[in-house]
């Protein structure tokens, strides 16, 4: 389940779930969609992730590399040790901004649409 | 040489009279000259030197200083040799000079300074000798060997793009053909006719095996070099043959040669391959091409596309090239041959990949729609098991089901077709398709086989076959589950209980569809901790024992079972029972969560688990949960370095593999162990960003954090990944290691 929303200068895409084959379908045109939308700043919102492999990492590696390619940059906010040693593993780190002081929100879903709440994730002290 | 010693006659000193007649008479050509400052003149010849060159010292002495010079031909070393001369050094080199019949000829000419008393050089003595024999044997073997150099690199060419076709889903495979070639000829490249021209660097063998399209459109920016030839725009007037087209079409069988400064009509094979290749030519090498040369490269039946090379002429020259071509001094005979043999093979190659690509991708798909397939069912802890024990294919006629009816409700089915062919498959997918809808529409099982019954025997399946279906209720109020089966000639569903094992044998009836009175149905209860395993007489069937004797042994070994998962239930009763199956396998194990007494128990079983799962993404998630359930059941901690190695290992299987993807999960004591198999033969891989292959970090993250390898395993392969313990991580990862994965 991945959402977007976006202000003036600002795209956040609020992921949830597991990040992985499965969801590979949907991610070109999600990429499609914050290309298009042309913001300066794209924010992650991992908080709501559950899992995420490498093939989740390709798809948060080309929304990084496409907005560095215009002079944007990529907040990850929300993500736990795992995820971070992924994007380690794929080399990818220095294409993200990692925000450790974004405290995620316990239960309450972030977005309108989500009902159903997700298992959360422990995060690091 | 004038002193002799002795007292012999014969062994006296010779006297300078002998000495000038042995020199005259010499077999090999001699000459005095005087000094090089007086011009070299020839003072003196002796009769092998007239013999040989058929001139005397008297025709050479009117010829001026040097008159040597003039009886050898030039030679770019001439100069170096005179320095010696004129130092007065002795100077040896060989010659090429005419001889007396006109011939030519290689001397040897060893020129030696005379000095006179006083030490001035003031005569030259030459002799010469007849090499021409050495020279041409010399000459010859490099040759020889040249031409043997020429032929190895021209095998070993052939022997790398062989090696190169044979990895068609490498995405640069032609463009490293092209570049091999680029040793032979300037420029050459692959174009594929995949539904119209178009550049290949490598092959899309998902592509159907046609090599179809006759209108080649895809656009091309335009190109200065072009101009103002341009396609022309209406009628055939001043349009060139498209032959191109024709080589696509086999009319020709090729090679040709095609003018690029020639007109061809719009949409013509033969004007698009012009404009995109003066371009890449152009960019490439910054020459503009006269002509290429076109291999078709040609499929089973059809051509699939144009191996294209250029010989390096450049635009003017291309009325010229095409006259060289037809008269087949295009370019070396060896040239034409590689680049015809490598358009050949390429062919061949692409041809076999995507027939084999297309009829995999049918295999595929039918097996695959085939499968049993597990829902998720919520409250109970459910593990299925499928081996098709046919050698040929994937699917057997032994299914299970399990289905989500309603909330609360669950079907579960388990048959066996006779037989394990496919036929048999074609019959069990039929069948599992009736009693799902019946099951979806009614709940009694009777009542549902009934009607299975009625229908199946007038849809003439050609196979009999047995099954035993059953739901079960969930009821709130003790967290029990009320099970209702009926049972169509099937061995009996067994129900576990705190070690002691009942069949569930009542509502006994014929095989489906020779239902001749109604269907009963028998009722259970399942509590907690207890397991209802359903299965087929693949499991117990062997040629030396009864069935009844091996249903016997079922029961004895089920008996025994300890594990406190589903799972874990399966396994033991695989790993003591179907050693040696000689049958299809289905297994459906479905265990009530007992909250309190699954903790305090220490179990015995062993400590391996397997499942199958089917080539999908879905399979990803299932094996994670599995492998998560799998450690908390063995108390391991390393779950999320665990689940992150299974994420990589089965998406690997679903996204390269074929067929099944089966997983193990062992606990070695030093770390648990995970084994994916799948039924692609290939290993895998650890490139850095394979192009084609999105992320293509996935078995840099296992090795990461696992010692990881493959083997062959059956017709495939297994990949197998050995955690590492937690306790010492590598402290090149620390810093980086997450928190959870230490």
């Amino acid at each position: 389940m991945i959402e977007i929303a976006t202000s003036s200068t600002t795209t956040t895409l609020v992921i949830a779930g597991d990040l992985d084959l499965a969801e590979r379908d949907q991610f070109p045109e999600i990429a499609a969609r914050v290309v298009g939308l042309r913001r300066q700043l794209l924010v992650i919102d991992m908080c709501r992730v559950t899992f995420m492999d490498s093939t989740g990492a390709a798809f948060l590696i080309s929304l990084a590399d496409s907005g560095r390619k215009r002079g944007g940059a990529t907040v990850l906010r929300g993500a736990d040790e795992r995820d971070l040693f992924v994007l380690e593993v794929c080399g990818a780190l220095d294409l993200f901004r990692v925000d450790s002081d974004h405290r995620c929100e316990p239960t309450t879903p972030s977005g309108g649409g989500q009902q159903i709440p997700l298992p959360q994730r422990p995060r690091p002290a | 040489m004038t002193e002799t010693s002795g007292h012999n006659d014969a062994l006296k000193p010779v006297s300078d009279q002998l000495l000038s007649t042995a020199i005259g008479r010499a077999g090999v050509p001699m000459f005095i000259t005087g000094s090089w400052d007086d011009g070299m003149p020839v003072l003196w010849v002796n009769d092998a030197f007239v013999d040989m060159v058929g001139v005397g010292a008297g025709d050479l002495s009117v010829l001026g200083p040097h008159p040597l010079l003039s009886l050898v031909e030039e030679d770019p070393e001439r100069a170096a040799a005179q320095q010696d001369l004129i130092a007065g050094r002795p100077m040896l080199r060989i010659v090429s000079a005419r001889r007396r019949d006109g011939t030519t000829a290689w001397w040897q000419v060893s020129v030696n300074p005379l000095p006179d008393p006083s030490g001035d050089v003031r005569h030259w003595i030459g002799i010469t000798t007849d090499v021409s024999e050495y020279v041409d044997r010399q000459a010859a073997q490099l040759a020889s060997l040249e031409v043997e150099r020429r032929q190895r690199a021209d095998l070993d060419l052939i022997a790398q793009s062989t090696e190169l076709l044979g990895d068609l889903e490498y995405p640069y495979a032609l463009r490293d053909i092209a570049d091999l070639l680029r040793a032979l000829v300037p420029w050459a490249a692959f174009y594929l006719n995949d539904d119209g021209l178009v550049y290949a660097e490598g092959v899309d063998v998902a592509s159907p095996p046609s090599g179809r399209g006759r209108r080649h459109a895809r656009y091309i920016p335009d190109s200065d070099h072009l101009d103002p030839l341009g396609d022309v725009p209406g009628g055939p007037e001043g349009v060139t043959i498209d032959i191109v087209q024709d080589l696509l079409d086999g009319v020709l069988d090729g090679p040709v040669v095609l003018r690029l400064d020639a007109r061809y009509a719009p949409h013509s094979a033969s004007g698009w391959l012009r404009r995109d290749l003066v371009r890449r030519v152009v960019e490439e090498t910054g020459a503009v091409p006269g002509t290429i040369v076109v291999h078709a490269v040609a499929g089973r039946r059809r051509v699939l596309g144009l191996l294209v090379t250029w010989t390096g002429d450049e635009g003017a020259e291309a009325e010229a090239s095409v006259e060289a071509f037809e008269a087949g001094l295009h370019e070396p005979d060896h040239v034409r041959t590689v680049v015809e043999v490598v358009a050949r093979r390429a062919g061949t190659a692409i041809d076999n990949a995507r027939l084999y690509a297309r009829e995999h991708r049918l295999a595929e798909a039918l097996q695959r729609a085939m499968l049993p397939e597990q829902a998720d069912v919520t409250g109970l802890d459910v593990w299925t098991y499928y081996a098709p024990n046919a050698e040929h294919a994937q699917v057997g006629g032994d299914w299970y089901d399990v289905l989500q009816i309603s909330d609360g409700t669950v079907g579960l089915v388990i048959g066996d077709v006779v037989g394990h062919d496919v036929e048999a498959a074609a019959a069990m997918g039929q069948l599992r398709s009736v009693v799902r809808s019946y099951a979806y529409e009614l709940t009694t099982p009777g009542t549902v086989l009934d009607r299975v019954d009625t229908l199946v025997t007038g849809m003439r399946i050609p196979r009999s076959a047995s099954m035993v279906y059953a739901t079960l209720q969930h009821v709130p109020d003790d967290d029990s589950w009320a099970v209702e089966y009926t049972r169509a000639g099937h061995l009996p569903p067994l129900l576990l209980r705190d070690g002691h094992v009942r069949q569930l044998d009542a509502a006994g009836g014929s095989l489906v569809g020779f239902g001749t009175q109604p269907r009963g149905t028998g009722s259970e209860v399942l509590r907690r901790g207890d397991v209802l395993l359903f299965y087929t007489d693949g499991l117990i069937e062997r040629r030396d024992r009864s069935l009844k004797v091996g249903l016997e042994a079922l029961v004895e070994t089920s008996t025994r079972v300890t594990a406190r998962d589903a799972a874990g239930v399966g396994e033991e009763l695989l790993s003591r029972l179907a050693d040696a199956p000689e049958d299809d396998v289905a297994i459906v194990v479905v265990r009530v969560p007992d909250p309190v007494g699954d903790t305090q128990v220490q179990t015995l079983s062993p400590r391996s688990r397997r499942w199958l799962l089917p080539s999908e993404p879905a399979s990803i998630g299932r094996a994670r949960h599995a492998v998560l359930r799998t450690c908390q059941t063995w108390g391991l901690a390393e779950t999320a370095s665990a689940e992150l190695v299974v994420s990589e290992l089965v998406a690997n299987g679903v996204l390269h593999g074929w067929g099944n993807i089966a997983l193990r999960l062992y606990d070695t004591g030093d770390g648990l162990r995970i084994e994916v198999e799948d039924a692609n033969p290939a290993p895998p891989v650890t490139t850095d960003g394979h192009p084609n292959r999105l992320g293509g970090f996935g078995m840099q993250i296992v090795e990461r954090l696992a010692d990881w390898g493959w083997r062959p395993a059956g017709s495939g392969k297994l990949v197998w990944a050995k955690l590492r313990p937690v306790a010492s991580p590598p402290e090149e990862l620390a810093p980086t290691v997450p928190r959870r994965l230490r």
